[in-house]
């Protein structure tokens, strides 16, 4: 229990550091936040730039005679309450933005981790046992090319052969425009169709990854001596290959698990914005092209409790399975 | 007497990138029924090779040339997979020499004595299991509430060592083949496994081999010593008589640079040179080069394991009659 409440605390303090960052880093930025949303304010409605920007000022919650302190004090405090502050975009809070786009990233991701996760430990696992065969040099050399490309690069790549030249996949959206959202059949087998493509181009590389972290894991545990006695006690190959050797190869995976699906959320801003999926990648890419701060710092600051969460999550798992850390 | 296992010309080579090892050149030996036999010999000098090659589990790039174990009759080196399969662990228990990461860390103690019953398909229940383990568990003197539930990383290096002999036993074997049993371990620790050993060779029938660096336990513990050197076995004898009247110049050499630490300072002799390249071995008695006593015939022809009187056996041509090759 102990060791729960440290990490409870550590990741605590992770959180509050890399948010405050966030803070700084944008209210330090060249120009005024407010500025975007004043001028399109003042085109809108014809208006004096200087008038704009106090309404701007004032629809995102600002104030220019306050200090940075009092600012990052109301910030802080916005965020405890659990709001996420304002986008100028959008006009509307960015806990609405939130609500409508968190779960079709949900949905992707976790569609995303468990496929490249079990297919890379199958993978992985498959490529240690058939050492030296034609079957390894495949695997191996296969992850190491598809690791390295980039999921945006993947994603023009779906998006091009499977949308528009073969259209076996739809082009963008979620869903259907056609079609209300319901717990039709239609709709959950159109849902899964659109999410497919934004999923594949974040799932390849890093399925590749624990493909090779995997068989790396894999062929190290193999040399151990306790597979050695375990086959000196005349155990069958296939009880060594799950007990003895999957379980002790993957523990460590485990671990790094919240590391993979944070590195597959950045790598998934990009490839939501070139299929247009509504999740949270789209509107993180938007508020950067618009210059939207306050979407910005609270989509950030969204992003930072996800990863922090995963972390915790992938802690707490590993603390239950490996015995090793369970005892600390 | 019975000799329960023979040992004939066992030759063992590791396939290495700058050629082969040549670790187990000619070994021959017979082990009695409830004997305790010692491989003694120092780092390097193939023991484990032996061992390895005896119970076929040498390492990925070690190759078995040639050589039979017979065992009950049987060449164990002879048998298919499956029936060797059958034969170890049930009849000939080995406990390998890293027994300290021996253990699979991430399942508890219970769970290996489950898993080698299961792979020799024993139908204990799990009270049979228990109770069978728990009893092999105090006959090395740990306490099986205690270590069942324990995971490895939870038990001290001499705890381990003593949860693998456990293991070993557990199938009522005939043999038990233990490498280096006490090396990873402190001083007092060291005793306290080899005086378990004496315990369990009163109390149970069985067939101990072990080897050790360390001739002081070889000779608490055995009644037969086998002297290892580059490879071969260079004596083998009652363990009275290595100590009484060593044969072989290595023997002597090596018992002379023993002896010293509780004797005179000035009377240490340490045998000049060093061991051996077993990649580039010398030619003939792989001794000749560090050997007082070498002759001619020595750098030609290998000296074979002959029976001098009493039977005692040695290779070395000072026995083979005018240094000829044993008629
Ligand atoms: N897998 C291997 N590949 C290549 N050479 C090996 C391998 N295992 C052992 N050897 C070499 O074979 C020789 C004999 O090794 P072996 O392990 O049998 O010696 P040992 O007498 O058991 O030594 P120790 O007391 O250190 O355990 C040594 O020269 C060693 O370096
Ligand atoms: S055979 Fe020759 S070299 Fe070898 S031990 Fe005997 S005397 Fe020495
Ligand atoms: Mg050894």
């Amino acid at each position: 229990m102990n060791y729960v409440i440290n990490r409870v605390i550590y990741l605590l303090a992770v959180f509050v550091i890399a948010v405050s960052g966030i803070f700084v880093l944008v209210n330090n930025m060249p120009g005024d936040p407010a500025y975007g949303l004043a001028v399109s304010i003042a085109q809108q409605r014809n208006m004096q730039i200087e008038q704009a920007l106090e309404i701007a000022r004032s629809m995102m919650g600002i104030d220019p005679d306050e200090s940075l302190l009092t600012r990052y004090g109301k910030f802080m405090s916005n965020l405890l309450k659990g709001n996420l502050g304002y986008s100028a975009f959008y006009n509307t809070s960015v806990n609405d933005i939130i609500s409508k786009s968190l779960p079709w990233t949900i949905f992707v991701i976790s569609l995303a981790t468990l496929l490249s996760f079990v297919v890379g430990i199958f993978l992985g696992a498959l490529a240690a046992q058939k050492r030296g065969t034609v079957i390894e040099w495949i695997i191996s050399t296969v992850s190491s090319i598809i690791q390295a490309i980039p999921p945006f690069i993947l994603a023009v790549l779906i998006l091009f052969v499977f949308s528009v030249t073969l259209r076996l996949l739809p082009l963008g959206g979620a869903y259907p425009v056609d079609v209300e959202p319901s717990f039709s059949f239609e709709f959950i087998y159109k849902m899964f169709l659109h999410a497919l493509g934004p999923m594949l181009a974040t799932a390849i590389p890093q399925m590749a990854s624990w493909t090779l972290a995997m068989r790396g894991n894999t062929s190290q545990v193999m040399e151990e001596d306790f597979i050695r006695f375990a086959e000196i006690r005349g155990l069958r190959d296939s009880v060594i290959a799950k007990k003895y050797i999957r379980n002790n190869a993957v523990l460590p995976l485990v671990a790094s698990l919240a590391i993979g699906v944070g590195y597959m959320l950045g790598g998934h801003t990009l490839v939501e914005s070139i299929f247009n999926y509504p999740g949270i990648g789209f509107y993180f890419g938007k508020a950067i092209a618009v210059r939207d701060f306050g979407l910005l710092t609270g989509l950030f600051t969204l992003i930072v409790i996800g990863v922090i969460a995963a972390t915790f999550i992938a802690d707490f798992v590993y603390s239950l399975i490996d015995p090793r850390v369970k005892l600390k | 007497m019975n000799s329960l296992i023979k040992v004939e010309n066992l030759r063992a080579v590791y396939l290495v990138r700058e050629g082969t090892i040549k670790a187990a050149d000619g070994i021959s030996f017979d082990v009695q029924e409830n004997s305790v036999t010692a491989i003694v010999g120092e780092s390097a000098s193939g023991k484990s090779t032996i061992i390895e090659a005896m119970t076929r589990t040498l390492p990925p790039n070690g190759r078995l040339l040639e050589g039979k174990v017979l065992y009950k009759g049987k060449d164990l080196l002879a048998l298919k997979k499956e029936e060797f399969r059958r034969i170890k662990w049930k009849e000939i228990a080995l406990v390998p020499q890293a027994a300290q990461q021996s253990l699979n860390p991430t399942m508890k103690i219970i769970d290996h004595f489950k898993d080698t019953i299961e792979a020799h398909r024993i139908n204990w229940n799990h009270d049979q299991l228990i109770q069978k383990a728990s009893e092999k568990l105090e006959m090395v003197r740990l306490n099986p509430d205690a270590v069942l539930y324990s995971y490895p990383m939870q038990l001290s290096g001499g705890m381990k060592q003593r949860v693998l002999i456990a293991l070993a036993l557990l199938l009522d074997p005939e043999v038990l083949i233990l490498d280096e049993p006490t090396s990873a371990l402190d001083v007092l620790t060291q005793a306290y496994i080899v005086q378990l050993l004496k315990e369990l060779k009163k109390k149970l029938n069985i067939t101990l081999i072990f080897v050790t660096h360390d001739i002081a336990i070889a000779a608490e513990l055995a009644d037969k010593v086998a002297v290892i050197y580059a490879g071969n076995i260079v004596e083998y004898n009652s363990v009275f008589r290595i100590f009484k009247n060593p044969l072989h110049p290595y023997t002597k050499g090596l018992l002379g640079s023993i002896m010293a630490i509780n004797a005179d300072m000035s009377k240490i002799k340490p045998i000049p040179g060093a061991p051996p390249s077993l990649l580039t071995p010398p030619s003939g008695c792989r001794f000749h080069p560090r050997c007082e006593h070498a002759m001619d015939i020595c750098k030609k022809e290998k000296p074979p394991l002959i029976t001098v009187e009493d039977g005692a056996q040695v290779a070395c041509h000072l026995y083979s009659q005018g240094g000829r090759k044993d008629a």
